[in-house]
């Protein structure tokens, strides 16, 4: 066996007490499943209880609320990237849900679960540093918000106490003239994981680059932003020639490491071209 | 060793292909028919080894090997047998007749006995009620390893004092090709090219992993059932290591999701008929992903040094190489996939002198073997890539260069073999030409992605 | 907390309701092949790789290597066995066969139920579409193109006998 209970929460009260309410028992919330239930049949986790949050109503769908987008921890990649709300506001989301395994794992995994396993190459994550996202968590007692950037504190380690929840990801909506865009360079087109991507979101104004953020995937211990990037953009006309001098800028705020799909030498390589890319795409959407 | 004279050469076109008959007269040839067993696998009715299913049937389950290169000490299987729903934990010593089997050569341990050789190797199995109990146990076998020092490349498995895979040395077998004289054939070349290939291993990854499925019928006949591509073989090393005369054993081919050679050999097929007949119940046996990758056959990883000339006329002289196949811990077809790699060295084209010689060489890598090309497709990197370069050092076209030198009716292979039909090199880049004229395409030799 | 974990499994499977006391505990792809006998959805690696275990779950293509059996309580799920059977095939089953998309078959069920999620959201799909709608599953035999020249066959079939677009699954 994987588990030996299964229990379906339908209120997030219900949900907080389910989590807590196992003296000593491992038990862990299940969304999507997609890395859960394959680590634990790999036994590289364990689990007695399973708490399925999927159809907790408080952690799911996607909505305006004060100049913001809020999105669900149990909302899909599928309705992610077919939400008018994010194609319209924060195209980069929906253009990395894309990019998230295939259709069958977009219509399972969940944002709040790629943003718990906390994965340096998670499709997910660096849109939300370059969207300067927020982490909504909720424990027993209180909420918490926190920056996405301080959520995750390092390899795989993030900001969560037992008995927490993920709740929702909270960002304020890009303003006017604002382009985003997500790359990611993989083995193959779909089902793989990133050797490295990038996400980019530019505001033009009177065609010069007023704001921008550069944030980097599979290339640190946790998803990084790119500061030497983000101030080469800052100020200038997009270009060709800024293009080029952000990759290399950026090129030199990665920290890539060998491993099974690439060299570090070929992920310093790839930042750059995934970051050019990204960025002209950005500068694209804004104008 | 050539057959080939002189004169032969000149006669070369005088030998015509035999005309081709006119599709209709087939009755299948030439049309589209359906496969006989395709309604049931779209409709997901067909049956394949895992998903048999009888009353009172067992899991079974692998343990392997975590050392590439080790002496088994001791093997402790007391806590595995403890475990709630296990029916048998079997080792190298539950085995009632001889623990060796393999395709060619029965190098290979059916439970690895006193030293395993690469990581995955089999070292005990175990069946159980449910497969979580299997799990269990195999989880709670205890081996104790010495390490050896591991080699894991052919280049130092062959260094003087290198570790010794198998006693009788590293070199699985010396395939020797010669034609001709091969220094004449040099001094009569104006262009020669020399490199070294290196091509990488490969798992076939059939969708469906190994499996197989064996009961006792009531005539106490073991029955074995599983995705093979050669159940006749199975039955004959099914019947060695449970020391059963030929006729207890019944081996029958169930749909197979795809083999592409490594079902060739035998997978779960002993390992699982082990259980049934030690516990008289059914078993079903099926490896995992992670499990199939470890210790099922993967394509042999080669290195190549060849030597190709041509005279200024575009024609080959000679061509001599030298071949080293990475085997594995296991010979598998090891032995034949590299010696067709030497026949095969030269490609599809004539050379009045060639020499060839390949190393099929053991070590603690996983076993390699058979997978669709068997050897020539390494082989074909090599060619391909001498014949281009030649033709660029020559200025002349690839195609044109091709053509030249294909082998015909009339011409010789590597191994002296008479060509009589059968090689269709020639109409195919004629074809190929045709085909560039019509469509205004041309062919560069290092092609850059372009729209 | 019961030691045998058993459960009761409500739900409907190929149009059919089912009501069984099994063990929890597993994944989907067991429940239905191990206490359905239901072997068409096939295990090819058990890490949602290569898609071979494709059902649809709730009218959505899913995994059912990656979803706990449990998740599935009070679902409506699809198999290949309620896709079609071998005298009346959906068309998708029947193009795949007419194109020759069919060889080992063990990517087979998986590709199909892939097929019709992507013709239900899409039900005129360009190549490139057919592409990313199967881009979940491998095939080791085909190539591809034959698979992907039956899915474009099924689509035109299902498009000339239902001019308005609007493709229902032949079960529910």
């Amino acid at each position: 066996m994987l588990y030996r209970k299964y229990e379906v929460a339908q209120t997030l009260p219900e949900a907080l007490s389910l989590l807590s309410s196992h003296n000593g028992a491992v038990v862990r919330p299940v969304a999507g499943g997609t890395d859960l239930i394959l680590q634990l049949h790999e036994r590289i986790l364990s689990a007695d209880v399973l708490v399925d949050i999927s159809r907790v109503p408080e952690l799911r769908g996607i909505r305006l609320e004060n100049g913001q987008l809020v999105i669900g921890a149990a909302t899909t990649y599928t309705e992610i990237s077919r939400s008018d709300l994010v194609l319209k506001n924060a195209f980069v989301l929906a253009e990395a849900s894309k990019k998230i395994g295939a259709v069958q794992i977009q219509n399972m995994a969940t944002l709040g679960g790629n943003i718990g396993n906390a994965s340096p190459a998670a499709d997910a994550i660096p849109g939300l540093y370059a969207l300067q996202a927020d982490v909504v968590v909720c424990g027993p007692n209180a909420e918490r918000r926190i920056p996405i950037t301080e959520f995750h504190q390092g390899y795989r380690k993030i900001d969560l106490n037992p008995g927490e929840l993920i709740k929702e990801i909270r960002f304020a909506i890009p303003a006017e003239g604002t382009g985003t865009a997500f790359y990611k360079y993989a083995l193959r087109k779909s089902q793989a994981i990133s050797v490295v991507d990038a996400a980019v979101c530019v505001q033009l104004s009177d065609g010069v680059i007023k704001h921008a953020t550069v944030a980097l995937g599979a290339v640190a211990p946790t998803i990084i932003r790119s500061p030497a990037a983000e101030s080469v953009l800052i100020g200038e006309p997009p270009s060709e020639d800024l293009f080029d001098r952000a990759a290399e800028a950026a090129c030199q705020d990665a920290r890539p490491i060998d491993d099974i799909r690439g060299s570090a030498a070929f992920r310093k390589y790839l930042v750059g071209v995934c970051t050019s890319h990204a960025v002209r795409s950005a500068c694209e959407r804004a104008a | 060793m050539t057959i080939l004279n002189e004169t032969l050469q000149e006669e070369e076109l005088k030998i015509q292909t035999p005309s081709i008959s006119r599709k209709d007269e087939y009755e299948s040839v030439g049309k589209s028919v359906l496969r006989k067993d395709s309604v049931p696998k779209v409709t997901g009715k067909a049956i394949y080894t895992g998903d048999l299913h009888m009353p009172g049937m067992l899991f079974g389950k692998v343990l392997l090997s975590t050392q590439a290169h080790a002496l088994i000490k001791s093997i402790d299987v007391s806590a595995a047998a403890a475990v709630p729903g296990v029916k048998a934990v079997l080792t190298s010593r539950d085995i009632p007749g001889e623990n060796a089997f393999g395709i060619a050569i029965p190098d290979q341990q059916v439970l690895a006995e006193t030293k395993v050789r690469y990581i995955g190797e089999p070292v005990a199995i175990v069946a159980a009620e449910d497969i979580f109990a299997a799990e269990q146990a195999i989880s709670q076998i205890q081996v104790e390893y010495e390490p050896l020092p591991a080699v894991f490349s052919p280049f130092d498995a062959l260094k003087p004092g290198a570790p010794a895979v198998h006693a009788k040395g590293n070199i699985l077998y010396h395939t020797k090709v010669r034609k001709g004289n091969i220094e004449r054939g040099f001094d009569e070349a104006a262009i020669i090219v020399e490199n070294i290939y290196r091509t990488s291993g490969q798992d076939h990854a059939p969708i469906e992993p190994e499996a197989g499925f064996a009961w006792i019928d009531a005539e106490g006949v073991l029955n074995v059932f599983s995705g093979t591509q050669y159940a006749f073989r199975d039955r004959r090393q099914i019947a060695i290591a449970l020391n059963l005369p030929m006729n207890r054993v019944r081996v029958a081919n169930m749909t197979m999701g795809g083999g592409f050679g490594r079902k060739d050999d035998v997978t779960a097929e002993i390992l699982v008929a082990l259980l049934a007949w030690k516990t008289g119940r059914p078993v079903r046996l099926v490896y995992s992903r992670h499990e199939a990758m470890m210790s099922q056959t993967h394509r042999h990883p080669t290195y190549t040094r060849v030597r190709t000339g041509a005279n200024k006329e575009g024609k080959l002289t000679a061509m001599e190489g030298v071949i080293y196949g990475d085997t594995g811990a296991y010979a598998s077809l090891g032995l034949f996939v590299i010696k067709k790699m030497a026949l095969h060295l030269g490609g599809p084209y004539y050379y009045p002198n060639y020499k060839s010689d390949s190393f099929s060489v053991y070590t603690n890598n996983p076993i390699f073997g058979a997978f669709r090309g068997f050897g020539v497709l390494q082989a074909a990197v090599s060619h391909e890539g001498q014949i281009d370069e030649l033709a660029e050092k020559l200025g002349m076209d690839p195609i044109e260069f091709r053509l030249r030198n294909c082998l015909r009716p009339g011409l010789s292979f590597s191994t002296g073999q008479l060509m009589t039909n059968a090689c269709g090199i020639a109409t195919t880049l004629e074809r190929l030409q045709d085909y560039l004229v019509e469509n205004g395409l041309s062919i560069e030799l290092h092609p850059e992605v372009s729209a | 907390m019961d030691e045998n974990n058993l459960i009761k499994m409500e739900l409907t499977v190929n149009g059919e309701a089912v009501s069984m006391i099994v063990k929890g505990g597993r994944r989907l792809l067991d429940f239905l092949r191990d206490d359905l006998h239901l072997t068409g959805t096939k295990e090819g690696c058990g890490e949602g790789e290569c898609g071979s275990c494709t059902v649809h779950l709730d009218g959505q293509s899913v995994l059912a290597c990656l979803t706990p059996m449990e998740r599935a309580i009070g679902c409506s799920v699809l198999t290949i066995e309620g896709v079609g059977s071998p005298t009346n095939l959906h068309p998708v089953q029947a193009a795949l066969l007419d194109e020759g998309g069919v060889q080992c078959g063990m990517c087979t069920p998986g590709m199909v139920m892939s097929a019709l999620d992507l013709l239900e959201r899409n039900p005129d799909p360009t190549i490139e579409e057919i592409i990313e709608g199967i881009s979940g599953n491998l095939c080791r035999c085909t190539g591809y193109k034959k698979i992907i020249y039956g899915i474009q066959q099924a689509a035109q079939e299902l498009q000339a006998a239902s001019p308005a677009g609007t493709v229902k699954e032949s079960v529910e």
